[in-house]
């Protein structure tokens, strides 16, 4: 009898001993092990900053489109090597025709996004001190050329018309290398059109037109959700200081919104996430280290750096707005009711990400579309009769359309300050743009 | 292997470790000392009277810890208002501004999320006295189902008006922009109602801040250096977001001056605080 009541005692002693280390557990306030940790950012930079397209010129007046992310990143990675490590001999200002000229030699052809000037490669390239420290800061680098038989790096401000020129010694060997390898699968034929006429069409900007035949093929991509409450609950922990006051609301229009009454983050299911910081913490900081800023508070949100590049960069003051791109074959916009053009914006004020939107997007390849795409003459044709829209326009692109958690090759057509989108498979019009 | 002397053993082990983690439990519980002294406290109020800030009433002291309160705002369905006071009435309905309304002759309801409002006119209100004028209330309140749990009563009765007002309370805590106002006024009666459905406490306390860290961010609030006085110094939870329907309430100090308006400072961080 005393055993069974000894045993009924351990087990109620075990129970409570449990019960009480329960309520311990909860009622100690957020220790350190809560607080966050600010990590170091593991990037390369030049996978984020880097060209919208490229074009291989050979020197028989022939161009080549480089289509995959691979080849493309790897040319990219390679002419950013050169202009590290080649002994610059000194630059020039040289004129229109001069570049026309060069651009029709053996040379590698970036064309930058909008905003990329020439202080955020100063620092980036801080081994080439002549050249890129030379330019003023805000010199709008928009294409960059890279000349094979010479070795020398023209650089173009399309908005100033400026053009300049880097005379440097250096090997190409390895570049050129790279290129006699790409076969069919990797690029392209394709030709290139700058405010000229194509055809019976004007364009002032720039349009590049692959080759019609069964070699040009467009990858198919889709949209994978991994983005659950697990990595909501995530990123909260990562973007939060303090997780034991943020409080959790759930919004009317389906939003859910956590917030420590400065930071606030609102979750839409598992499509997008907005950010928003109140503090008035006024520190300065330059472009570059705002753009550092960025990319650490990007990595805090679960994306993944390697799957992104910077797209646009808008300055106000001493306001930063970095726009981001996910990586594909092909460009991508984003089409709805929140987002509008690029799926990721982090606005950073004072030194200190005031603002952010992140269309979560988990793009996978899925083979490739068998249709042919329409040709430009043919979508200019139509849209100059059915939308009555007056040459010249100012620019044709080929992209990838999110729309309706679909991505569709489409022509993307910018009149004035109207974009359209055209499916490039049936040519019907996607959005007006109005 | 002698089991009944191990089990013995074990018995007294975990009677002494339940003794300390029950004690350990109770200190961490135990209200929180101030750490102002009265010479640190007289400071305090020197610097705030040189700023225009006068603190009128007692500072409380020792205050618990604080979990966050889930809360729901409390509709009102369209079946109760048809039902309760449209039955058998030819009325109007229409949506504005995300609210709803329904008119009926004198009688005047808006709703919206969390929000109730009547109105009705009728000549015989003013021939009142202020002690039928209390009994009409009072019967309203309680034949609509009206009134709520803890809440707590005020009756102003003053030149012919009488006003009941009943604010929300959750465990000794105000639970602010809680609260149903009934009022006659000559010959109208209205009543206002903004009511929270507590859903669910948070296993978690967290540490408040003294309520002398709270005034002392008033001075912050103050920048035109105008002359405040401040009346009440309450701990509550407080939910201002407008466009939700749930979400957690957060500990605040509200400090509410001469003219009835009211600062609220958030208790965890102690960040001015809009609810929002």
């Amino acid at each position: 009898m005393k055993e069974r009541l000894k045993s009924i005692l351990l087990f109620f002693l075990v129970i409570m001993s449990i019960y009480m280390t329960y309520l311990l557990w909860i009622s100690f306030p957020e220790s350190s092990i809560f607080t966050k940790k600010s990590t170091a950012l593991q990037v390369d930079i030049f996978h984020i900053i880097r060209p919208q397209y490229t074009i291989i010129n050979l020197d028989n007046d022939k161009k080549e489109y480089v289509k995959k992310e691979d080849q493309f990143l790897k040319l990219w990675e390679n002419t950013i090597a050169y202009v590290k490590n080649c002994k610059s001999i000194k630059d020039y200002n040289i004129d229109k025709s001069t570049w026309d000229e060069k651009g029709r030699d053996f040379s590698l052809h970036f064309y930058m996004y909008d905003g990329f000037n020439a202080e955020l490669f100063k620092e980036l390239l801080s081994d080439n001190k002549t050249f890129f420290k030379k330019l003023n800061g805000s010199f709008e680098i928009s294409e960059v050329l890279f000349d094979l038989e010479n070795g020398w790096i023209y650089i173009k401000n399309n908005k100033k018309d400026k053009y300049s020129a880097l005379e440097c010694e250096g090997n190409t060997k390895n570049i050129t290398n790279y290129i006699k390898s790409l076969n069919n699968q990797d690029v392209t034929v394709c030709q290139t059109v700058y405010q000229s006429g194509y055809n019976d069409y004007f364009i002032n900007g720039n349009l590049f037109l692959p080759t019609y035949n069964k070699d040009f093929t467009i990858e198919k991509l889709f949209n994978k959700d991994i983005y659950g409450y697990g990595y909501l609950n995530k990123i909260i922990s990562n973007l939060f200081i303090n997780m034991s006051v943020v409080r959790e609301i759930n919004e009317n229009s389906g939003f859910i919104v956590y917030t420590d009454g400065i930071r606030s983050l609102r979750f839409h299911k598992s499509d997008f996430i907005e950010f928003y910081n109140t503090s008035t913490d006024n520190n300065l900081s330059d472009q570059n280290a705002s753009l550092n800023f960025a990319l650490n508070f990007l990595s805090q949100t679960g994306i993944s750096l390697n799957k992104i590049h910077l797209a646009t960069i808008k300055k106000l003051n001493n306001n930063y707005e970095f726009y981001f791109n996910y990586n594909a074959n092909l460009p991508l916009r984003v089409l709805d009711k929140y987002a509008d053009y690029y799926p990721i914006v982090v606005k950073i004020n004072g030194g200190d990400v005031k603002y952010a939107f992140i269309k979560l997007l988990n793009l996978y390849p899925g083979g490739y579309y068998a249709d042919q795409i329409l040709s430009p003459e043919k979508i200019l044709k139509d849209i100059s009769e059915t939308l009555k829209i007056k040459m010249p326009i100012d620019n044709l692109k080929l992209v990838y359309l999110y729309k309706d958690n679909h991505l569709i090759p489409s022509w993307e057509l910018k009149k004035d300050k109207n974009i359209y989108y055209i499916n490039a498979f049936d040519g019907k019009l996607i959005d007006d743009g109005v | 292997m002698n089991w009944s002397k191990a089990k013995s053993i074990m018995v007294i082990i975990f009677i002494f470790l339940n003794i300390i983690l029950y004690l350990s439990i109770r200190n961490l519980n135990v209200p929180l000392k101030e750490t102002y002294t009265s010479k640190d406290l007289k400071a305090v109020l020197s610097v705030l009277s040189d700023n225009n800030i006068y603190i009128n009433t007692h500072i409380p002291e020792g205050i618990r810890k604080m979990p966050l309160l889930k809360v729901e705002r409390q509709n009102i369905p369209f079946e109760y208002i048809k039902n309760s006071f449209l039955k058998g009435k030819t009325y109007r309905t229409y949506k504005k501004g995300g609210y709803n309304f329904y008119e009926s002759g004198n009688l005047f309801i808006k709703t919206g999320t969390g929000y109730f409002y009547y109105s009705v006119k009728n000549q015989n209100f003013e021939k009142m006295d202020n002690n039928e004028k209390a009994e009409y209330i009072s019967d309203f309140l309680k034949r609509y189902n009206l009134l709520e749990k803890n809440a707590k009563e005020q009756i102003y009765k003053n030149n012919g008006e009488v006003i009941f007002i009943y604010t929300e309370n959750y465990n000794d805590y105000f639970l602010d922009l809680g609260k149903i106002e009934a009022k006659m006024t000559n010959n109208y009666f209205t009543v206002e109602k903004t009511w929270f459905l507590p859903v669910k406490i948070e296993s978690r306390t967290k540490e408040v801040i003294p309520a002398i860290e709270a005034i002392m961010k008033l001075i912050e609030i103050n920048k035109e250096n105008e002359t405040i006085k401040i009346e009440q110094i309450n701990l509550g939870y407080y939910f201002n977001w407008q466009n939700a329907q749930m979400g957690d309430a957060v500990p605040v100090w509200r400090l509410t001056d001469s003219n009835g308006k009211c600062f609220y400072i958030n208790a965890y961080t102690g960040i001015i605080e809009n609810g929002q």
